[in-house]
């Protein structure tokens, strides 16, 4: 056997190691989004607790207008503390169904609501990051979404957004009369 | 001649070796960058070839048409449960009244679903306009998946005009409804249907189901 095809053998094992650990560490670090700690605001004048069930019906019956790269099909949400809320969601796309988990976190700013996509995976392989790249605008089209229908719900209330907490499975949503 | 005949016949002379074979030229090394280039090219398929098989078994759990089961929801509680405080819905209450009819008005939630409310109004009863203190306890109920306020009692003065006013309290108490509802379809959207509303000292609590 020459030296070339030793070296190419040698090289090529040490390729996949590489890449082996590379995905390893990938995987290991996708881990559970840090809860955020929000608390009930003493001052709100509005409180309503919003159920899972009623969450997952919102979900699935406004899923044509999620600006989704892919048409979702089918999925649900799990309400857990800190604010985070767990995803399955399928999605249709030109290889078949794919279906990904993920976290998002919700959070208030400024009397906004803040929705960030913590950690999306596809199957076990972690894609948040490849999303950010290749799909920059996502993130900040769902917060526009929700913000408008938000809005919509509380603008003729004449309230405004205070603070919103989570349990295993409810949404607290805080409202302030506008001054 | 004959001497060169015997000679090839009877000699038993060794014969001489057969020349060596041609020299292999020697086995030169691989140059060293040839091999480092080779190297670096096994090390990025490597890479790739990793990269494809990894993706390929990390993604298999996505592909399928099973979505996996979604959490048991709890058909007996409220898509939506809204706590209002007093102060606030006080105000809701107090838009609701015609312009000069009530000042300084105080809403007062007690328990049981019971509103109390006081002010100063000036209205007129039998073509005579009335001015005074007023007291009023309005209930609130959960009707037909709306909300429905009713006037338990209402005093103008001291006097109960309960039964003399009555087309007068109807009209407000029709005014009253109108706004909550208003709001609440505004809030909460068409098919908002109102299972419970229940009140303690502070709050004003509404179960609110969606019908498809």
């Amino acid at each position: 056997m020459s030296e070339r095809v030793i070296v190419l053998l040698i090289s090529l094992i040490a390729g996949l190691l590489l890449c082996c650990l590379g995905g390893s560490l990938l995987t290991l670090t996708g881990s559970v989004p840090a809860a955020i700690d929000a608390s009930a605001p003493a001052d709100a004048d509005i409180q309503a607790d919003l159920s899972e069930a009623y969450l997952n019906r919102l979900f699935l019956e406004n899923a044509d207008t999620y600006p989704s790269p892919l048409p979702l099909e089918g999925g649900y949400l799990d309400i857990q503390p800190g604010n985070r809320i767990g995803f399955v969601a399928q999605v249709g796309s030109p290889a078949g169904k794919l279906t990904a988990k993920g976290t998002i976190t919700i959070a208030v700013e400024d009397g906004a609501l803040r929705i960030r996509l913590a950690e999306v995976r596809l199957g076990s392989m972690p894609v948040t990051t490849m999303m950010r790249l290749f799909q920059p605008a996502l993130e900040a089209n769902i917060n526009a979404l929700a913000n408008r229908q938000l809005l919509e719900r509380t603008g003729q209330a004449k309230v405004t957004l205070l603070a919103i907490t989570t349990d295993d499975d409810e949404m607290h949503v805080f409202l302030a009369a506008k001054k | 001649m004959a001497s060169d005949r015997r000679s090839r016949v009877y000699s038993f002379a060794p014969s001489p070796p057969p020349p060596p074979p041609p020299a292999r030229p020697a086995r030169q090394p691989a140059p060293l960058g040839g091999l480092l280039t080779l190297g670096c090219l096994g090390i990025v398929l490597g890479l790739l070839l990793g990269a494809c098989g990894f993706a390929a078994i990390l993604t298999v759990g996505a592909g399928g048409t099973a979505l996996p089961t979604p959490p048991e929801a709890d058909t007996t509680r409220p898509d939506i449960a809204i706590s209002i405080r007093e102060q606030y819905f006080g105000d809701l209450l107090a838009q609701s009244l015609p312009e000069d009819w009530a000042r300084e008005l105080k809403i007062d939630v007690k328990p049981d679903n019971r509103i109390e409310t006081r002010g100063r109004v000036s209205t007129s009863i039998f073509g005579q306009k009335v001015e005074g203190d007023m007291a009023a306890t309005i209930v609130l109920q959960a009707r037909d998946g709306k909300l429905q306020v009713e006037m338990e009692e209402i005093e103008v003065m001291g006097f109960s005009i309960g039964g003399i006013g009555e087309g007068f309290t109807k009209k407000l108490l029709g005014d009253i409804n109108n706004l909550i509802n208003d709001q609440v379809k505004a809030g909460l959207g068409e098919g908002a249907y109102i299972m419970k509303v229940t009140t303690d000292d502070r709050t004003l609590a509404i179960d609110v189901r969606f019908q498809p």
